[in-house]
C-alpha cells in the first residue's frame, strides 16, 4: 500500500560501540561509525564568550535530559521513555531510532559551568556554557627579572 | 525572482527517517525533522505522490540542512483529510483510509 525506502540500520552492540569510539579520531575516514552525518551527533562549538553544544534529538521532552558539568567534563543523558503500547503497533516501516544517548566529553577550555544555560526547541538540545574568565581564576602574570 | 533565490541558495539534502503505522482507520507517517517547525514544512501531495519538505534550523559544514522525502500513495488514501503537525522535530501525517479501503464487516444472518 505504501512504498518507503528501508535504510540500513546497525545494532548498537558492543562491537559498534567499539568501532565508534574508533573511528571518533579518525572521523574523516568513516563518518558512519562516529555519527558525523548531517543532523546527527553532538556537536562542540568553542566561541569568544561561550561554549555552544547541540544536540538533535527528536520526539523527546526537556525532562528527559540530564546534563551535568563537572570542571570540564560535559555529561549529557538523553532518554526515550518507550512507548507500552508499541507492541500492538502495526509497523510498515520502522526506521526511527528507539536508542537513549549518553556521552561525556572533556572540553577543550575552561568553563563556568554552574552557568550553563539549556533549552530544548524542535527537538534540539542548545546548551550554552559561558567560559571561564582566566582572571577571576585568580592566575595572575609573573614578571620575570 | 523567487525560483532563482531558491536555486542559489544551498542546502544539504538529508532523508529523515520515518515511522509508517498502520491502523483500521488510517496511517501514520513520523518523520524525524530536529530544528524544524510548523513554520518551515511544507507536504504536498500531487499525483498520488506525497512530498514533504522541512528547512531546518541545523547545518552541516555551512549549509542549512533540508529534509525531504516522498511518499507514493495508493489510491486508498483521502487525499483531501491528510493532516500536519510538529512537536519537538517530529512531523506527524495522519493519512486517512478512504471510504472504500476501510474494513467492512458484513453481519451474517
Amino acid at each position: 500500500m505504501y512504498y518507503a525506502q528501508t535504510r540500513h540500520h546497525h545494532n548498537v552492540d558492543s562491537f559498534h560501540d567499539l568501532m565508534k569510539a574508533f573511528f571518533r579520531s579518525y572521523p574523516e575516514w568513516n563518518a558512519m561509525w562516529a555519527d558525523e552525518g548531517p543532523g546527527k551527533g553532538l556537536k562542540i562549538k568553542v566561541r569568544e564568550k561561550d561554549v555552544r553544544v547541540t544536540l538533535p534529538f527528536p520526539g523527546v521532552s526537556a525532562k528527559d535530559f540530564d546534563v551535568e558539568v563537572m570542571g570540564d567534563t560535559l555529561s549529557i543523558r538523553a532518554n526515550r521513555t518507550q512507548d507500552s503500547s508499541d507492541e500492538n503497533k502495526q509497523y510498515l516501516c520502522r526506521e526511527r531510532s528507539t536508542e537513549s544517548f549518553q556521552e561525556s566529553v572533556r572540553l577543550p577550555v575552561r568553563v563556568n559551568g554552574s552557568a550553563t544555560s539549556a533549552k530544548y526547541v524542535d527537538g534540539v538540545l542548545t546548551l550554552l556554557i559561558p567560559r571561564e574568565d582566566p582572571e577571576a581564576n585568580g592566575s595572575k602574570q609573573i614578571k620575570v627579572d | 525572482m523567487n525560483e532563482e533565490m531558491k536555486k542559489n541558495e544551498q542546502y544539504m539534502e538529508v532523508l529523515p527517517a520515518a515511522d509508517i503505522i498502520d491502523s483500521e482507520k488510517n496511517a501514520v507517517i513520523s518523520l524525524e525533522v530536529p530544528g524544524a517547525n510548523a513554520q518551515t514544512v511544507t507536504v504536498e501531495v500531487k499525483d498520488q505522490v506525497l512530498t514533504m519538505e522541512a528547512r531546518s534550523s541545523l547545518t552541516y559544514h555551512g549549509m542549512p540542512l533540508l529534509y525531504k522525502r516522498s511518499f507514493q500513495l495508493s489510491d486508498a488514501v483521502d487525499v483531501e483529510n491528510i493532516s500536519a503537525k510538529t512537536q519537538d522535530g517530529i512531523l506527524t501525517l495522519t493519512l486517512p483510509k478512504s471510504e472504500r479501503a476501510k474494513v467492512h464487516r458484513i453481519q451474517v444472518q
